[in-house]
């Protein structure tokens, strides 16, 4: 199988695109015909979450539906993680540290999981991982080094989302990453890149049990695809019990991981399609958790006895597409005078009842190097806006089409909004409405003048998010943008460990993006966790999903 | 023997009557727009994945061969395909789902009936009085109202507001155990097993897309039930019985005898209609029957789901009619004789 | 909408006055001021119909004042239908807003007010095709059909055709025929067209069928008038009756089906008013307790329909010669106790 080292790779996405399609598809799942499950279970250490869906494939090489995420993170420990500090605003939930910190390897705070310790060369070309010795999987098998190396061998012959962070950490030769040792493993680059340490906490770098997957590798098969599509072969702290998609999946704590056995021991994770159904459930306490609700439910829930609702910010933005390829978009005035007349703070007010933040810049605000000094668009004002299209030649106005999601509740009210405001100012706005399961397609396929997307990138780096989204050979960059002062600054901040540089670097991306536009900036939603207010532990983590591991019932 | 020589002709153009839906419904499914491959491995996949998982589909090749592949499974191994939302066989998927919504239509046309018939007969005999003029605004009302209005009305009413029945979230409440599969209908199943539980809890659930549904067919059938006595109490033979004396009682007996062909002719096409007609209730009751998962299917451009549940549904109906036309022959000596 | 499955019950089930030589009555005379006369003489007996059954004339009332909001909707609505309002989001129903706001600030009323527009539009647009075409080949089906040899080979296939069109699922098809085109109202008229012309295939063949039996179609035939010169002239408006009663049910029905589509969301685009899209926006938010958004759109589609069924209800009635009878009747006798 080629591999393609140019940009050209479909990234993973923790797209809610995807996860609607799943969403949408499968609004199917009778009330509760599981197949004989006994669920009288123990409150204590049995948590129920009500979620808009199961996982589809549990093979992070290729899956990015929502439910996926939950099960990669219960299932597989990567190698390393980040430290954990209380958030300022809700003392009941911890967030990961993603802040700078020039003084340790890597410049993050890390924690160790399957790794115990790490040495980061002074180059910045290698590092090595010393792995935790004893350390079992769900099948009996013991961790080393060659599990390390297989998985991310697995990433390069494959090419999928793994074979984009190949790319991201300039990783393109198999004998890059290697074993020294039973327990010793090292990745050595050409050159310094300063993620190779940063991408390994990302929710989709687990390491698998390369023992157990080798045996059950076929000719055609090599690395396991099929298994791991229905299976789990891994090191965390959860193992599979069984999975009916569509209805539900259980998770059971395993007794022998090597941090100790999991507090919520059974995890029953139930598909439930309609949000409104998913916070009634949780109201009358048949479940512990719901996911993903609109935000008035939300506000519903907060008079609910035993419930705690809280948000906080997150690494979520909206935004709409303006294709830089497609007319009157190809200029720079249009696309400004579009972000002057977006309605910003109403629709933060009325469809997201203040649940959610404008989204000030073009990359998450909890991220280092995050800059809202180039914003501009604050305030609505639609006098410059008309200026700026009589000026870009387009005199009174035109007309011109937005798509947007149909399995995403919040797009369709935003877009009406747009729409009347658009009209104040001559554009005329015909909405265009897509099914869920082929809205992706529309938005990578690149033929709508302007389209929503949801999307959260998830390493917290600058460099990181600018390349996906800005870099014009990018397969994200679904707008078209392409500056080549913007390429060149994304290149160079990819090829040095310089932090102080590469911040310096980014920030003049993002003065270029921002007035230049290739977004209308939109909204960054909160994440909001629903739960019992007994159940204690919440983690907030930039993957947007949450660890079953952390929880516990308060006593 | 001429009720076989009957079945048998009808017999012969089944097997061209189902060819032709599935013909049809394959090519019109074939044109919605959605890339199976693309929608299956997600947005990374590589183009060489795509490509194979495109010829593993059968997906590079034309469409009429693409037909024939299909119906040789179909035929030879009974094998539907494959839904790439559920992941599973389409024949699993249909035989969880086809059963919830056979139950809810087949509960909801006995109360259809029960509403509909006493109706219509009364309003036929008694034709000027209160009854009468009720039957006319029911019948042409339950015909107006829209099925997903009326369903979301009753949530509102004897859910939020009243609090008499379970939330609207399926067949099952969560955490009731099912009883096993013998029929796939829960009340039946649950009563087998004696799972008294499972039983109040289906029943429970069951009560307002049953009253939807009922409320709404109850209309035709009133209408037809009324329209069909009236007619027959105006005939000769009905006028002649009231003018030889015989009491009320019988000559509506005869007359709605002489009914019942009408009567079975409506409930078999709301039946036809309903398989996939009640889609609409069973979304806003998250029931998990059959028509949703065409629906979604369609929606999603999941193609397998829809031919199966079109194939189904339509062996259904002409297994519903020939059982009508049966039925006719056997209450109606004029089609006999 | 009947499905009839049964050549000999299609003849039996539609029309019971086969055998009565009077069945022609509807002969339209030759003069312009006899022409003049019979449509006066009709409009008199429709007015005493509405006043002898008040429900008719409820059914008219309702359909004039559907039709006259499409048509003068500018005027009559207070606000503007399609344009957000977000200060005055999820307004329950006040003196402002009559019937309260929906998610977007959008009046309810107003928008109620200006969805005949679309409803209208599509449902009429859609049944007018279907009854053209729909009778047009039901029509030369059912002359044809004893005819013998090729032609009625031909109306076997039509007929197992329509058999098949009619065994699909009306949804599944419906929304399968918008999601292939797009979501446009033409092809949302298409489906209805395409989903309805059955049932005037059927209805106009097995009344062509009974009809062409007659004498004077016979005696046309014998002079030699060519077959289509016979349809057209004779066994088309002959065969009317049914059809136009057809007609005002299936325009109410088919403002539920384009309902119910918008509300599975392969409908109108947003943000156009359009009663079933409007309950669909608004379903998320009855759990919420914020009714006001489904309820009242539900209503003002159940009336309309209503109103077209009463319409309806009404064409039958006076298209039936024996109905016609029945209800003379029955007003001679109210009139009789009235002086």
């Amino acid at each position: 199988m080629s591999k393609d080292s140019s940009h050209t790779f479909k990234v993973s996405r923790r797209t809610i695109l995807k996860g609607s399609a799943a969403v949408a598809g499968a609004a199917l799942a009778p009330g509760a015909l599981s197949l004989g499950q006994a669920q009288a279970q123990d409150r204590a250490n049995t948590m129920v979450v009500a979620a808009p869906a199961t996982p589809q494939s549990l093979d992070s090489e290729y899956d990015v539906s929502l439910g996926t995420f939950e099960a990669v993170a219960c299932l597989y420990d990567g190698l390393v993680a980040f430290e954990k500090k209380p958030d300022a605003g809700v003392p009941t939930a911890s967030r990961e540290d993603i802040t700078d910190y020039p003084d340790k390897p890597g410049g993050v705070n890390l924690v160790g999981k399957l790794a115990e310790s790490w040495e980061v060369d002074p180059n910045g070309t290698s590092v090595k991982f010393h792995m935790r010795k004893g350390v079992k999987s769900n099948w009996g098998n013991e961790l080393t080094a060659e599990d390390v190396v297989w998985t991310w061998h697995r990433k390069l012959a494959l090419g999928a989302i793994g074979g984009f962070y190949c790319n991201t950490i300039d990783l393109t030769r198999p004998e890059q990453v290697k074993a020294e040792g039973s327990h010793t493993v090292s990745f050595n680059l050409d050159n310094p890149n300063p993620l190779l340490l940063k991408l390994q906490p990302n929710l989709y770098n687990p390491i698998y049990d390369s023992t157990k997957l080798k045996e059950v590798a076929t000719d055609e098969d090599p690395w396991g695809r099929s298994f791991l599509e229905n299976n789990s072969a891994g090191f965390g702290p959860y193992e599979l019990a069984s999975l009916v998609r569509g209805q539900q999946a259980v998770y059971k704590g395993r007794a022998d991981y090597y941090g100790g056995k999991p507090a919520m021991e059974n995890v029953i994770f139930k598909e439930v399609p309609t949000s409104a159904n998913r916070a009634q459930l949780l109201q009358g306490g048949a479940v512990d958790i719901a996911q993903y609700l609109q935000p008035l439910e939300i506000i519903a829930l907060r008079n609910a006895p035993n419930v705690a609702v809280e948000t906080i910010q997150a690494t979520f933005m909206i935004w709409i597409e303006l294709n830089a390829k497609m007319e009157p978009f190809d200029s720079i005035d249009v696309r400004r005078a579009m972000n002057f007349a977006f309605p910003q703070e109403q629709i933060v007010k009325t469809v997201f009842q203040d649940l959610a933040s404008p989204l000030t810049a073009c990359m998450p605000d909890l991220y280092p190097g995050y800059n809202d000094d180039y914003w501009e668009y604050g305030k609505q004002d639609l006098d410059l806006a008309r200026e700026l299209i009589k000026g870009a030649g387009h005199g009174d106005g035109f007309t011109t089409s937005l798509s947007y999601n149909a399995g995403d509740p919040v797009q369709e009210p935003m877009a009406i909004l747009y729409q009347s405001a658009l009209r104040e100012i001559g554009v005329n706005l015909e909405l265009n409405k897509i099914p869920a399961a082929t809205f992706y397609n529309n938005v990578s396929e690149r033929k709508q003048p302007m389209i929503f997307y949801v999307d959260s990138p998830w390493c917290p780096d600058p460099g990181y998010s600018m390349n996906l989204y800005f870099h014009s050979k990018s397969f994200i960059n679904y707008s078209n943008y392409e500056n080549a002062r913007v390429d060149e600054l994304i290149d160079g901040a990819a090829k040095t460990n310089d932090q102080a540089a590469r911040l310096e670097m980014m920030d003049e991306v993002q003065k270029h993006v921002m007035r230049e536009a290739p977004w209308v900036f939109g909204i960054s939603p909160g994440y909001t966790m629903a739960r019992s207010k007994d159940l204690m532990g919440w983690t907030y983590y930039t993957s947007n999903n949450m660890r079953f591991q952390d929880f516990y019932r308060a006593s | 023997m001429r009720i076989m020589r009957y079945i048998g002709k009808r017999m012969i153009f089944i097997g061209p009557q189902l060819l032709g839906i599935i013909l049809v419904s394959f090519f019109l499914v074939k044109l919605i727009p959605g890339d199976p491959a693309v929608m299956m491995l997600g947005p990374m996949a590589s183009e060489s994945t795509l490509e194979e998982l495109r010829a593993d589909m059968g997906l590079n090749l034309s469409v009429p061969q693409q037909f024939l592949i299909y119906i040789e499974n179909l035929v030879l191994h009974g094998d539907l395909g494959r839904s790439w939302q559920t992941t599973r066989p389409v024949t699993e998927d249909l035989f969880l789902r086809m059963p919830a919504t056979l139950e809810l239509i087949t509960l909801g046309l006995i109360l259809g009936l029960l509403i509909g018939v006493p109706l219509g007969v009364g309003a036929a005999y008694l034709k000027r009085g209160i009854l009468a003029k009720f039957s006319d605004y029911y019948g042409l009302l339950a015909g107006a109202l829209p099925d997903f209005w009326l369903a979301l009305v009753l949530i509102f009413f004897f859910y939020t507001i009243l609090g008499w029945v379970p939330p609207p979230l399926g067949r099952l409440d969560f955490f009731t155990i099912p009883p096993p599969t013998i029929t796939g209908a829960l009340l039946i199943d649950s009563l087998l097993d004696g799972n008294w539980q499972a039983l109040s809890s289906a029943a429970g659930h069951l009560i307002l897309p049953v009253l939807t549904l009922g409320l709404i067919s109850g209309g035709p059938i009133l209408k037809m039930t009324q329209s069909t006595m009236d007619r027959m109490l105006e005939s000769d033979y009905s006028r002649y019985e009231e003018m030889c004396g015989l009491p009320k009682a019988i000559i509506i007996r005869h007359a709605l005898r002489n009914s019942l062909p009408s009567v079975v002719t409506i409930v078999s096409v709301l039946y036809g209609f309903l398989i996939g007609g009640a889609v609409l209730v069973e979304i806003v009751f998250s029931w998990g029957g059959a028509g949703q998962y065409a629906v979604q299917g369609v929606l999603n451009a999941d193609i397998n789901p829809v031919l199966g549940f079109v194939f189904f549904s339509a062996v259904l109906s002409l297994i519903i009619y020939l059982i009508v036309d049966l039925i006719y022959f056997a209450i109606d000596p004029r089609v006999r004789g | 909408m009947t499905h009839i499955s049964d050549d000999d019950a299609d003849a039996r089930a539609t029309n019971p006055d086969a055998s009565d030589p009077d069945a022609h009555v509807g002969r339209r005379p030759s003069t312009i001021g006899g022409r003049a006369q019979v449509f006066l003489q009709g409009f008199r007996f429709l007015l005493a119909v509405l006043r002898a059954r008040p429900m008719f004339a409820v059914g008219y009332g309702i359909v004039v004042s559907v039709i006259v909001m499409a048509i003068f909707a500018p005027l009559i609505a207070p606000y503007p239908p399609e344009t957000a309002n977000p200060t005055d989001f999820l307004q329950p129903p006040s003196w402002r807003h009559l019937l309260g706001t929906d998610a977007t600030g959008m009046d309810i009323f107003s928008r109620i007010i200006y969805a005949p527009r679309i409803d209208l539009t599509i449902a009429i647009a859609g049944t007018a095709i279907s009854a053209v075409v729909g009778s047009l080949i039901g029509a030369t089906v059912g002359y044809y059909q004893e005819v013998g040899g090729a032609p009625s080979f031909f109306s076997g296939v039509v007929m197992r055709s329509a058999d098949v069109l009619q065994a699909f699922p009306v949804f599944v098809f419906a929304i399968a025929l918008v999601a292939i085109f797009g979501q446009s109202l033409q092809s949302i008229i298409a489906a209805i067209a395409f989903l309805n012309i059955p049932i005037y295939l059927r209805l106009m063949r097995s009344q062509v069928m009974s009809i062409r039996r007659m004498r004077f179609v016979e005696a046309s035939y014998v002079a030699g008038t060519p077959d289509r010169f016979i349809i057209l002239r004779h066994v088309i408006p002959n065969s009317m009756a049914p059809v136009l009663a057809q007609l005002s049910v299936n325009i109410g029905w088919s403002v539920l089906l384009t309902a119910g589509l918008s509300f599975v969301g392969a409908g109108v685009v947003a943000p156009t008013p359009e009663w079933g899209s409007m309950i669909a926006m608004g379903f998320q938010n009855i759990i919420t307790g914020q009714w006001w958004p489904s309820v009242f759109p539900g209503i003002a589609l159940a009336v309309t329909v209503f109103g077209f069924a009463l319409v309806g209800a009404s064409v039958e009635v006076l298209a039936d010669p024996a109905r016609r009878r029945a209800l003379s009747g029955n007003m001679r006798q109210h009139r009789a106790k009235e002086s």
